[in-house]
């Protein structure tokens, strides 16, 4: 039994095949109605011989004579062909509806070349050929993704639309994560069933994707760009009691090798400049030491020497605010405690809450200590308000059963065989989950019940030890000083004293100011958009897509600015991922461009147009001369 | 002062008094034994010397130069130019064909200053016309002499078109009337299915030397046709259907040139002249231009 061969071409609307009809009257009104123009002349003596000559009688000169009609009859047979729309099959499957995934992320800006295309343009013109490609009842939709996904164009075969919205994406320079548009395309297909997605990148994101795929996912993978080097992190670690390491790691292409200089400046006095020329794939680490004694904005600025693919990868900003020693406030009877943070660099404790006017971190075994204000709270034996009826203390001994290494305050502290002379334990019938959902998280696990939780809020973290230390052997156990020397330098760092990192694009950082205040936030391009602090004076979640600065105002006045920059190894490397990893599977790139069926019927009728023409240039101009006159020059 | 009144609407009269300045320069010398302005090869009795011979018994001993004879004793005979009166015989294609882009126009106007030249040259100019098959010829008189040059120019430019006479039919149909030896200038387009070869051989015996003028128009010589037309012939409206025309213009050409030439070479061969003629040209430019350079007129 033979299988069923399928034609290379196919007509969409194959009913305007009655139009061959109009053969019958070409023909026949061709003959009956062929009206050749009459032309009186002297004599017929020359064109009889001409006519009788055998060059003019040859079969070429024959068919030649009825070129008109052949001529006719192609025309119409194009015009024809042009109305059934014909299309060339490609052999892909045409999927009525067709999602297009296309990455917008700041590696789609990359040129190929000085003066090239950059791979968007690249992008959406593949993607204008599909869509110049579709066939009758299909239906594309367009997604645009870098890190997050936004639909630009439901379905529709509407190609003005597509087309239209095509035009309006453009790159923003943030890093890629096509998660996001996969689980957005999924959400569409509950609705609109589909089962193939077309997805155009550069392929510039991370290999390993975490989705469940449920269709059929085409990736086309963009041509690569040309060399590029950019800046992909920029941090900036304290390195004695005023002074800051600024970091800035510099990568270039993987294919290509690439220089240039790194300038930085400090508000606007540049100073420093490093040359740095790195082999393909080669990163380079560069440090500079920058005082700390008051904040500081600092400005990394890449300028490549030579061609550079991508311009949003050469700035860098990062804010470093003004060192001084972490002001610490133990209570009294708390000598333990007090004695071992003494012996700890860059702290300043006191045992007295008069002493400065805030501290950035309170130790305290009162219960009225809770409610000051700090960046980190350390209770010893002493069970938040929230947990009152949840946890109880009764007299007896409780061991430590596990704990989290992972917390910064207990990374290399053993709690092993601590001794407590209490038993703390659940209220009947409670358990962790309870305690989680009133916001408190269990670091250390009692045989009955939790010793040490923490309870973290957007302005502060705190730690309740639920036994007192007087009434355990924590202070005599190593890791008691180590415990504190953590609880120091988490709240350095949270109070951004020991380690800064620049800021990214994508979405500005949480910023500190009044709540429930409407605030102003004037971006890089000069547009602004509105945005509101909440209660507690938190603003955030504001987009962040393009590197430059950010500025807060309110009422016209600046409150804050930040500044974001590229910074990803990714977008800078230009890489392109062979291969997504899905958790069950795998897909490969393509990088041909997508097949699928080709629209025959403009070329049709562009050829018809073209023998129309040649048709007229031919037989429709009338003949000339041949004129009776009477009069002669003289 | 007033302006001189036009002579004839065929010239102005400037053309005409140049005209008159020419001669119509035959290559044989056809001519009549009458005397007249027209030298014949042969010793003559004009007052212009031509050269001595011997004396011979029977010679007229009034031409015998006898300063010569006193001097060498012996009889030398004086031989003087004959000037022979030449017939000039001027025939006009009147048919249909020749109304086409003022052929016939050019024609009567050469046919006039042919006629003035031969008039004034005391040669018998007689001017013959012929249009329709069948018809009689219409013709003047042989006369000679600037008296009967108004007279010749009457019968030229009343001349009517029309008809579908071939040339070949004209000339034999003129030669059953015309008598005396010269010159015919026949100015047609001589665009004729029939062998012209026969005609030329009867003006040859007939001692008539064949002067072929043909004039043909602008778009004979360069047609400007495209795409299917049907040729329609003035004169008997046969028609051809030709398809691509422009396609067959090279053809076209080349069988003009070998038409053309095939006429000159016919006229060659019985001694006599043939030119092409372009009926857009100007006139002063083929009577003083195209005709002097090739040897027409003097």
């Amino acid at each position: 039994m033979g299988g069923i061969t399928m034609s290379p071409f196919g007509f969409t609307a194959i009913s305007a095949a009655w139009l061959f009809l109009l053969f019958i009257p070409l023909i026949v009104f061709y003959f009956l109605k062929l009206r050749r123009p009459r032309v009186e002349i002297p004599s017929l003596i020359l064109w009889q011989q001409v006519l009788n000559d055998n060059r003019v009688n040859s079969p070429f000169q024959k068919f030649k004579r009825n070129l008109l009609l052949f001529l006719q009859l192609l025309l119409l047979l194009l015009l024809i062909l042009a109305a059934m729309q014909p299309f060339w099959r490609s052999g892909a499957s045409r999927a009525a509806r067709l999602p297009i995934l296309i990455d917008i992320s700041a590696s789609m800006a990359a040129l190929d070349k000085k003066g090239g295309i950059s791979r968007l343009d690249e992008a959406k013109k593949r993607a204008r050929k599909t869509i110049d490609n579709m066939q009758k009842g299909q239906k594309i939709s367009i997604i645009s993704f870098d890190d997050s996904a936004r639909k630009v164009t439901g379905f529709t075969d509407n190609k003005r639309i597509l087309k239209d919205a095509l035009e309006q994406i453009k790159v923003s320079d943030v890093r890629s994560n096509p998660e996001d548009a996969l689980r957005m395309a999924q959400a569409i297909s509950s609705r609109e069933p589909f089962e193939e997605v077309l997805m155009l990148s550069d392929g510039n994101f991370p290999d390993r994707i975490d989705f469940e795929l449920s269709f059929t996912l085409d990736y086309e993978r963009l041509p690569p760009a040309g060399a590029n080097i950019g800046i992909t992190s920029m941090n900036a670690r304290r390195s004695g009691d005023l002074t800051w390491d600024v970091f800035v790691n510099v990568e270039g292409s993987t294919t290509f090798e690439t220089q240039g200089t790194i300038d930085i400046t400090v508000g606007t006095e540049t100073i420093d400049s490093q040359i740095i020329a790195l082999d393909a794939g080669e990163s380079d680490r560069l440090i500079f030491e920058v005082e700390g004694d008051a904040s500081t904005s600092i400005k990394a600025r890449l300028r490549p020497a030579g061609f550079d693919a991508l311009d949003s990868d050469n700035d860098a900003y990062i804010e470093l605010p003004a060192l001084r020693p972490l002001r610490i406030y133990t209570a009294k009877t708390l000598h333990t405690f007090h004695k071992a943070l003494e012996g700890v660099d860059g702290v300043e404790v006191y045992d007295s809450m008069t002493a400065q006017s805030t501290f950035d971190l309170i130790i305290s075994d009162s219960p009225a200590d809770v409610s000051a204000p700090a960046k980190a709270g350390f209770f010893v034996g002493t069970l938040p308000d929230e947990l009152k009826g949840m946890v109880t203390s009764s007299e007896g001994t409780s061991d430590v059963v596990d704990w989290e290494r992972n917390d910064p305050v207990l990374q290399h502290v053993n709690f092993s065989d601590l001794v407590i002379q209490k038993e703390i334990a659940f209220a009947e019938g409670l358990g962790e989950g309870d305690l989680e959902k009133r916001g408190f998280e269990t670091l250390v696990h009692g045989n009955s019940g939790p010793l040490l939780v923490t309870q973290t809020s957007e302005t502060r973290r705190d730690y309740f030890l639920l036994f007192h230390s007087d009434s355990s052997t924590l202070p005599f156990r190593i890791g008691f000083p180590i415990m504190l020397s953590n609880l120091s330098r988490y709240t350095y760092n949270a109070l951004g004293m020991n380690e800064i990192n620049a800021y990214k694009t994508g979405v500005l950082p949480k910023i500190l100011l009044d709540a429930d205040t409407n605030y102003t936030i004037r971006c890089p391009d000069g547009s602004t958009r509105d945005a509101a602090s909440d209660g507690e004076g938190i603003l955030s979640g504001i987009p962040a897509p393009e590197v430059g600065t950010y500025t807060v105002e309110k009422d016209g006045r600046t409150e804050r600015t930040l500044s974001v920059a590229l910074l990803n190894t990714e977008e800078s490397r230009l890489i392109g991922v062979e291969k997504m990893q899905f958790n069950e599977l795998s897909v490969e790139a393509r990088t041909s461009t997508q097949k699928s069926d080709r629209n025959l019927w403009p070329t049709l009728t562009f050829i018809a147009l073209i023998l129309l023409l040649a048709e007229w240039a031919l037989f429709q101009r009338r003949p000339g001369g041949w004129v009776v006159r009477s009069g002669a020059n003289t | 002062m007033n302006t001189p009144a036009q002579i004839t609407p065929l010239m102005d009269n400037s053309t005409l008094h140049r005209v008159e300045r020419l001669r119509i320069n035959c290559t044989r010398r056809f001519t009549n034994r009458s005397r007249g302005e027209h030298l014949a090869g042969k010793g003559g009795t004009s007052t212009e010397f031509s050269d001595y011979r011997d004396y011979v018994d029977g010679d007229d001993v009034r031409y015998i130069d006898w300063n010569i004879f006193s001097r060498l004793r012996r009889p030398y005979l004086k031989i003087f130019h004959q000037e022979e009166e030449m017939h000039v015989v001027i025939l006009i294609d009147a048919s249909a064909s020749m109304d086409f882009e003022g052929k016939l126009e050019r024609a009567k106007q050469l046919a006039a200053s042919f006629g003035i030249m031969g008039m004034l040259s005391l040669e018998r100019v007689s001017c013959w016309a012929f249009n329709a098959q069948g018809n009689k010829l219409q013709h003047t008189k042989p006369a000679s002499g600037r008296i009967k040059i108004p007279e010749m120019l009457r019968f030229i430019e009343d001349i009517k078109p029309g008809g579908d006479a071939p040339v070949n039919e004209g000339i034999e149909s003129l030669l059953k009337f015309h008598q005396g030896r010269g010159a015919i200038i026949v100015l047609s387009d001589f665009l004729a299915h029939a062998d012209l070869s026969r005609s030329m051989n009867l003006l040859y015996s007939a001692g008539l030397e064949m002067m072929g003028l043909q004039i043909l128009s602008p778009t004979e010589l360069e047609p400007d046709v495209t795409g299917d037309v049907r040729f329609v012939d003035c004169e008997d409206h046969k028609f051809l259907d030709v398809s691509s025309a422009a396609s067959l213009m090279d053809l076209y050409h080349e069988y003009l040139e070998a038409y053309t030439n095939q006429l000159e070479t016919d006229c060659r061969k019985r001694g006599g002249k043939f030119l092409t003629a372009n009926s857009s040209d100007k006139l002063d430019d083929v009577l003083f231009n195209q005709l002097r350079r090739k040897g027409w007129v003097v």
